[in-house]
Parts: C-alpha cells; structure tokens; sequence
C-alpha cells in the first residue's frame, strides 16, 4: 500500500530537492553523478571501484568545500534527470552546456572543453570529416549526447546507429557496425585499446568546440556560486589541466580561459522556481511518431511468435515422437533458454558472434535472441497440447473408420488447438511486452523511440507515460482480437462459462 | 407462540420468485419434512432459514424472537439456535475429522479446546465414527462425510437442525447409515425439519409432512393424512407419481 | 577468437571478478526475492480486496482491478524507467536497486493478485457458506477455511513467476543497478572477451533459475492430488 501511496503522491506533484549549499555542508556529503563506464572520466578500475578525471575534479571540489564526496553512479542518459530529481547534488560526465539544458538546470562555470573529432579506422579512407557525409558511411553515436543533434544538421547522409554507452559506441565499429564516431575525441580513445586488432585513425581537424560544465539543480544558487569559486581555484592553479594530462596522457585541446573563468563570477542570475510542472506538449506532438515505433514492436513480436511456434512445433513433436537423444537435446535447448534471460541471450549474439565473424545487425539479433527464447517457451506449450490428446478419443476415431490423416485432422489437431490457443494468446501479448528490450541495442520500436525522445526533451516521466498508454492500449487490442478470433475459430471460451 | 413460526416469508434470486409467501408453524421436538417436486422451494426455504439466501418479504420467529436477516448480530444469534447438514457435506477439506467439529464451537462459542474435543469424540461416538477422527474428508466415503457433518452441526447444541437432501449424493448402499444417525435424532428434544426424496423414510420418521409447490405451501398435515389420503389435488398427483417407489 | 578466449580466462576467472559477479548475483536474488515477497503480501491484499461486496469498497475494487490490469499490460523495461524517474524526485536517497525492487513488486503484485485469487476462486463457495452456517466470521472463514485450502493451487504458479521473474531482473541493468547482467556488461566494457562476460552471467542464470524452477515443479506434483474430493 505504501508503494501504492508513493505513486499518488507522484501523480499529484513532484517537489524539487535540489540540496542547497548549508544543507550539503550541514550533512556533510556532496552527491556527485559520475559516468560509471566513462574511461579516462569516470569508471570502475579494476578494483571495482571509481576512479578517472571526474572523480579527481570531484574529491578536489568537496575537499575545497570540506564535506564528503558520494559517487553516484549515473549513466549519459541520467545526467539530468538525477539533477532535477535531487539524487545527486552536482552532476559530471561531459555535460556540455546547452540551452535546452540550461532550461531544466542551472551550470557552473566550463570545466573542460569539448572539441568535436572524428574516430573511423583504416576501413574509410577520409581524411576530413566533411567526407563522411555519404550514404554508404554509419555513424555510431550515443542516446542523450548533445552531438546527436547537431551531427544532424552537419552530417545528414550517413546512416545511424544509435547506443547506450561510450563502451558500445567504439566495440560497433570495432565490429564493423559502424564507419565513424564524431564525437569529443578524448573520451572515447581510451576505449579503443580493447580493440588492438583494428587500426584506429583519429581525424585532427575540430569540427566543432563546446563546453562542458558542471550541472547543479535549477536555481541552486548557493552551491553553484560555491562550486563557481573551487572552480575558480582550481582552474587558477593549474590543478585541472594537470588532472586532464594525467588521465588522458595529454593536454585539453582547447582550455578554459581566463575570460570565462572571470565572467563566471560575475554572474549571479536568479533562478526559477525549482518545482517540477508536467509539460506534455513535446511528447503529445510526437505521438504519430511513438505509434510508428509501436508498429515496429508489433513486427517483432509477430516475427517473433512464428518462427518461434515454428520452433515449438519441431521441438515438441521431437520431443515426444523422436529418438532419444533428439529428444535429450531439445531438452537442453528449452532448459537453456528459459533458465537464462532473453536480453543476456541477445547481448551474447550481438556483442559475441562478431567475434567469430558473425555479425547481426540490432533487429536481427533481436530477432533472432527472442525467437530462440519463445521457440523454448513456446516447445513446452505444444508439447503440453499435444500431450493432451486423449487415448480415448483416438480410439474412439479409429473405431469410426476415420484415416490416420482424418484423425490428425479432424480429431487430434482441434483438440490441440482448443489445448494451446489461450497459452499462446498469452505469450503473444509477452512478445509484444518483450519486444521493448529492442530497444537497449538501438532498435528504434516504441519503448527505443520514447528513449530517444525522452533524452533531448528530458520529459521522462511524460514521455513514458504516454508510452505505457500506447503499451496498454496496444496489448488490449491484441487480448480483444485473440479473443474474437478464437471464439469465432476455435470455439474458445464459447462451451464452458468462465470458471 | 411456537418454536419456529414462519410468516408469508418470500424470496427470489435476481427477480425470479423462488418462494411466494411460506408459512409454517413448527413445535419443539417436532420432526417436519418437506416434500415436493424439484424446484419447488424446498432447499430454498431452508437457505432462507439459514441465512444464506436474504429473503425479500415476511417474518421469521425462532422461540418466539424475530430474527432480522439483513442484521450480522441477529443472524449470528439465530445460527446459535439453528444448524444445517448439506446435501454436499461442506466439511473443511483443510481439517480433520475433529478439527471439522471443534472448529466452530472454539472459534465462534469460546468453548475451550478439550471441552470441544470431548464432546466431539462423544457424537462421533454417537455417529459410529469414533475411529476416524484424526482422518481427512477426502479418507472417508459420502455417507461417513455425512454422519461427520451432522456431528459437527449437533456440536452447535442447536435447538432446530435442518437437513438439505443429505442422502441424495451418496451411493444407495450408504442412504441406511445417515438414515439411521437420524433416526436416533428424532424425538430426542430437537427440532427436525428435513427435505428428503426418501419417502418411505419421511412416512416412518416425520410428526408432520409439508407438501410445497412453485414455492409455496400446498398441503401440511400427518404422513397418514399426506401418503394415505391427500387433499390437494397437486399433492394426490405428486404422491401419485412416485408411490411406485412407496 | 577461441584462442582470445582461452588466453584471457586466467586472468578473467580471478577471485575479485568472481567476487564482483558473486555480489551482483546476491543483488539479482534480493530484487527477486524482496519484490516477489512484497508483492506477495501486497497482492494478497488485493485479491482479497477484490473478494469483498461491501458498496463502500467499490472504489477500492476498482482501483484494485486497475493496478492489475494496468502492470500487466506495460514491459518492465518501461515501468523500471517509470519508477525511476519517477519515485526518486520524492524519495532522493533511494537506491538504485531499491527502484528497482520497487518495480519488481509492482509487477508482482499484478501478477501474484491474480494467482492468488484463482487460488480463493478454486475453493468452493459450499465450504464458505458451511462457514457461514456455522457462524464463522467473514475473516474466520477466510483465514480458517478459503486461505489454507487454496495454497495448493496458489504456491506452484507464484514459485514459478518468481523463478521466471529472476530473469526479468536482467532489464534493470539498464537502470545501472549492478546486478548479475550488469556486472558482465562491466568486465566486458573493461576489455573482457563478450563470451567469457556474457557466458558467466548466463550460468550464474540459469544455477539460479534451474534448480529453483524444478524445486516448484515439485511443488506442484506434491501438492497437486493430495486430499481432492
């Protein structure tokens, strides 16, 4: 009931919590969001715990604002939202400056500078990154980065692929799934020593410079003035360039200036109020849009649902009328699949396979992932209905003198049907629930559309609510029309009355 | 006043009238039967009784109390008066034979457990059942599931006991047994009112025979006056049907 | 790429990789296990709920059936990112895992409600109205009577939900709480190779899911004949 009372209170009003400065030092922790898989800025060591040029800057801010500092892990997408939530009190991770931002949270002065470049390999042959703009060339990036829309603008041919993480974006092209990165050269360099087989070639020429700051809760002026003035210190005396060297093994392309560390001081602008007010007018103006994806969901869950039945169908039958080991190995396959999760299935034949030379694009590994998880499920459905012919009635035919085809057809494959149709109704509706974990390796269906969304808008909560209606409504129509085909087909639900 | 005394009671399921004004006077000690075609009310009036069907209309006094169905308290009272053995049984799968008869009289009247579990082991006794009380419904057949749900209804001490058609689920060989437990019941200072399809048993046992049709009172009167020599003509033609079986 | 393999595995199998991949199967059974308890608890409630006439419930039903039908009805990749952005601008210090494990006992409790009362459905309404006969209070019939005849029919689809829910955790990766699949995402992103990572976590898996999936198949055969009618 508790949970239930916390998701009233949500739908009533969400306060903001953004900590000011005397609170902070009064409890004498500062949250800091940092990017856990975000080499050399932030990431797990190899002693599992956090480390690299964020966390540095962070321990040196909170020692200057003498409390302790809390790492709080937050992914590029979160960056954000844990702000405006009040998670974390100030948040890292190459958070460049923009107006849209600026519009939900309030910046401190430039930390670093962010010089946009191009990483491909010796697979393109460019050599400035205007040639990147032809049809034939992917360009991998990541969701929530602020260079996603921009690279819109200067580089509209290429095709797309769209990640999770800094990781992802260097082991796609590594695979050959994509060209070229454009992005802040630095972060993502470190990454490509995971790679030593593919030969790397770095782009020189900037295509753009941005800056990057640290975020702190809108109108959280006590701590961004606070921070402002460590800041100051810290960029005065040297201690972030050397921090950048040390981590990067190299200077900051572009530092910060004087000018900018001095304009920063001056400006103490009055924020906003910080409470949250809903705006459904983004996510309400791109609902043509999330029901396209909606249509891809359904696509997945229908591919899906076939093969995997066609799957079943095999599995079952050589279940109970094949040869042993056929049978011991069908077992294995449906104790394996339905022991282990279908996105951990999905992760192995996306990130594995290239591995071994074999490479799948996002839908068909997802495809591929999710179809040899409900041919599992969907074997031991069958094989249950199948198994669920009487004896009786068999014989029952065959003292009528029906044929052995008469028999599968007329007595043995309705019966099945009648056995199986409500499970596999069933599991339908889970494929199209399923389908959305498309969406954690680029796949553009309804729940990946919300993410894209929901990363430049940063409405979450509005985005996905819409979702989840798009979600509920889709699954109804699919339960109704099962429902009607099967009753009007199979005679399902029409002799027994619900128990 | 008499012991129970039912005035033009009417009840319905959904607008259907089951029972169209039942009324009907029964004494202390007095064993009724009520007869008549299926559907005519029989079951009913005794769900009625009960408190498990509300009624729609009329008035019900048990020892001269009026007992108001739509009040918790007041049926709660009347249940500690009046008891009912199902066609069905309706023992507690969940429980032993004793733990089916202790259970009400602890939880519902304060009887403390060992008061409970001997006056239980007295009526199994009493039933012939002594040797199955720490068995599960499901280990017994229909007609010892019966002999245990009257046991467990006479642990209530009621004053009037109905019986719904307590044979008729049973196999044939096994009607004699719950027969005979009710046999040893009649004349013992209970109140009896039974619906039963068993004729010759209704002829033997009841002081008086009630004959219902589309849910009212047809005829009431002795078994002679009922099997021998019937006044209604509904009543002739009904006893006419399945005097065969008499 | 076997050879890659074979050549990384010494180093992979190290006790601090092992260890770390221990903790985030240990988080991986807290969820599970937390949430499918709570929504136990919270589901039986509902279904219970659901069971009551009273005219003045009729709200409370309602909402009751909506919760149901509404947490049943959206992936739980969705309501995990609902409840993140959701629960955290009112509850700031919550964990991650803690959001998760509150959308983990959302869904459950969805799910489990409805188990739960085609539980009380399946005791026949002759032993409540036995109950009532014998002047058994509403919630003496319930607790005494409908409740322990209808945990047969209950406990070997609520085992199994929670078995297959374990699985259903590996989406709260996303959410950066370090349980059994996010843990291999980690040691892959530090240059593991993707079937040692991956390969780990699959096992750890299904050496959680296996063996408690048959554990409930055997509840379900010991449970199934006993004592029927």
């Amino acid at each position: 009931m508790r949970v239930l009372f916390i998701l009233l209170l949500w739908l009533v009003a969400m306060p903001a919590a953004a900590r000011p400065m005397a609170e902070i030092a009064a409890s004498g922790e500062l949250r800091v969001g940092v990017n856990p898989n975000f080499p050399p800025m932030s990431s797990y060591g190899a002693d599992n715990t956090l480390g690299g040029f964020d966390v540095d800057v962070a321990r040196a801010l909170a020692g200057k604002l003498k409390v302790r500092l809390v790492l709080v892990p937050t992914e590029a997408a979160q960056r954000v939202p844990f702000l405006t939530a009040g998670r974390i009190d100030m948040s890292m991770g190459a958070l460049t400056i923009t107006p849209e931002r600026a519009a939900l949270i309030d910046f401190t002065m430039p930390l670093h500078s962010e010089a946009m470049g191009v990483i491909t390999t010796s697979r393109t042959n460019i050599t400035r990154w205007q040639e990147l703009d032809r049809a034939d060339i992917t360009i991998v990036n990541m969701r929530g980065n602020q260079s996603v829309e921009l690279l819109k603008e200067k580089l509209p041919k290429p095709q797309r692929l769209l990640v999770d993480g800094n990781a992802d974006t260097i082991r796609a092209i590594a695979q050959g799934r994509a060209d070229a990165l454009v992005e802040n050269v630095d972060f993502f360099l470190g990454f490509t020593r995971n790679y030593p087989e593919t030969q790397w070639k770095v782009l020189s020429d900037p295509i753009y410079v941005a800056w990057c700051a640290i975020g702190v809760g809108k109108g959280n002026d006590s701590l961004r003035i606070a921070l402002d003035t460590a800041l100051a210190g810290l960029h005065r005396d040297g201690t972030i360039l050397r921090l950048w060297s040390k981590h990067y093994n190299a200077p900051m392309t572009v530092p910060v200036s004087e000018a900018q560390i001095e304009d920063a001081g001056k400006t103490i602008v009055a924020g906003g109020s910080g409470a949250y007010r809903f705006d459904f007018s983004d996510v309400l103006g791109r609902v043509p849009y999330l029901l396209g994806g909606a249509v891809i969901s359904l696509q997945i869950a229908f591919l899906c649902f076939w093969l995997g039945a066609a799957i079943g169908l095999a599995g079952a039958i050589g279940k109970l009328y094949g040869p042993a080991p056929l049978a011991k190995a069908i077992n294995v396959y449906v104790q394996g699949f339905t022991n282990t999760p279908a996105l951990v299935q999905i992760f192995l034949l996306y990130y594995a396979l290239p591995d071994a030379g074999v490479m799948l694009g996002a839908f068909t590994a997802v495809v591929i992932g999710l179809t040899l998880n409900a041919g599992a499920y969907l074997t031991e459905i069958l094989r249950a209905g199948v198994a669920s012919v009487r004896r009786a009635e068999i014989e029952a035919a065959q003292v009528l003198g029906l044929s052995r085809l008469g028999i599968l057809r007329h007595v043995m494959l309705p019966h099945i049907l009648q056995t199986v149709y409500k499970p596999l109704a069933n599991f339908f509706i889970i494929l199209i629930l399923g389908s959305s974990m498309a969406a954690l390796f680029g796949v553009e269906e309804l729940t990946g559309r919300a993410i894209n969304i929901s990363t430049v808008n940063l409405r979450t909560i509005e985005t996905f609510s819409v979702v989840a209606l798009i979600y509920i409504g889709l699954t109804l129509i699919a339960s109704a029309t099962l429902a009607v085909i099967g009753r009007h087909w199979f005679r399902i639900g029409v002799k027994r009355v619900a128990a | 006043m008499r012991h129970l005394e039912i005035n033009d009671l009417t009840a319905g399921y959904g607008g259907t009238p089951i029972l169209r004004g039942v009324s009907l006077g029964v004494d202390k000690g007095e064993v009724v039967s009520l007869i008549g075609p299926s559907g005519s009310g029989k079951s009913t009036l005794l769900r009625v009784l009960i408190g498990l069907t509300p009624p729609s209309a009329g008035a019900v006094h048990v020892g001269g109390e009026a007992v108001d169905y739509g009040k918790r308290a007041s049926v709660a009272a009347l249940r500690r008066r009046m008891s009912i053995v199902f066609q069905q049984f309706n023992l507690f799968q969940n429980m032993t034979v004793l733990g089916n008869i202790t259970i009400a009289p602890i939880k519902t009247r304060g009887l403390a457990a060992a008061a409970a579990e001997a006056r239980a082991r007295a009526l199994l006794d009493n039933v012939g059942l002594a040797d199955k009380a720490d068995q599960y419904p499901d280990q017994l057949s229909g007609g010892q599931q019966q002999r245990v749900a009257i046991a467990r209804a006479l642990a209530m001490d009621p004053e009037i006991l109905l019986l719904d058609e307590v044979t008729s689920a049973l196999d044939p060989e096994r009607v004699g047994e719950v027969l005979d437990t009710i046999r040893t019941l009649a004349g013992g200072g209970i109140t009896l009112i039974l619906v039963s399809h068993e004729m010759h048993f209704v002829r033997e046992i009841s002081t008086r025979v009630v004959m219902m049709d589309a849910g009212a009172v047809v005829e009431t009167g002795p078994p002679s006056q009922i099997f021998g020599e019937p006044e209604a003509a509904r009543t002739r033609a009904f006893i006419g049907s399945i005097v065969g079986g008499l | 790429m076997i050879e890659r393999i074979v050549a990384e595995a010494p180093a992979f199998f190290s006790s601090a990789n092992l260890g770390f991949v221990l903790a985030a199967l240990g988080r991986t059974l807290f969820m599970t296990f937390v949430g499918c308890g709570l929504g136990f608890g919270i589901g039986l409630g509902l279904a219970v709920l659901r069971r009551t006439q009273a005219p003045m419930l009729a709200p409370a039903r309602w909402l009751a059936m909506l919760w149901v039908e509404t947490f049943r009805r959206i992936p739980f990749l969705v309501i995990l990112i609902m409840v993140l952005f959701g629960v955290q601008p009112l509850v700031p210090e919550i964990s991650l895992i803690g959001i998760a494990t509150i959308a983990v006992t959302l869904v459950a409790t969805a799910f489990l409600s409805e188990i739960i009362r085609a539980g009380l459905e399946s005791v026949p309404r002759a032993q409540v109205e036995g109950a009532a006969a014998m002047n058994f209070s509403a919630w003496q019939s319930f607790w005494l009577v409908v409740l322990p005849q209808s945990w047969r029919v209950i406990l070997p689809p609520a085992a199994a939900f929670m078995v297959m829910f374990i699985k259903d955790t590996s989406l709260a990766s996303h959410l950066g709480v370090v349980e059994l699949t996010f843990s291999g995402k980690i040691l892959v992103n530090r240059g593991s190779s993707p079937v040692l990572g991956y390969g780990i976590v699959l096992l750890g898996y299904f050496i959680l899911s296996w063996p408690l999936g048959r554990l409930a198949r055997m509840l379900e055969v010991r449970l199934a004949p006993s004592r029927n009618q």
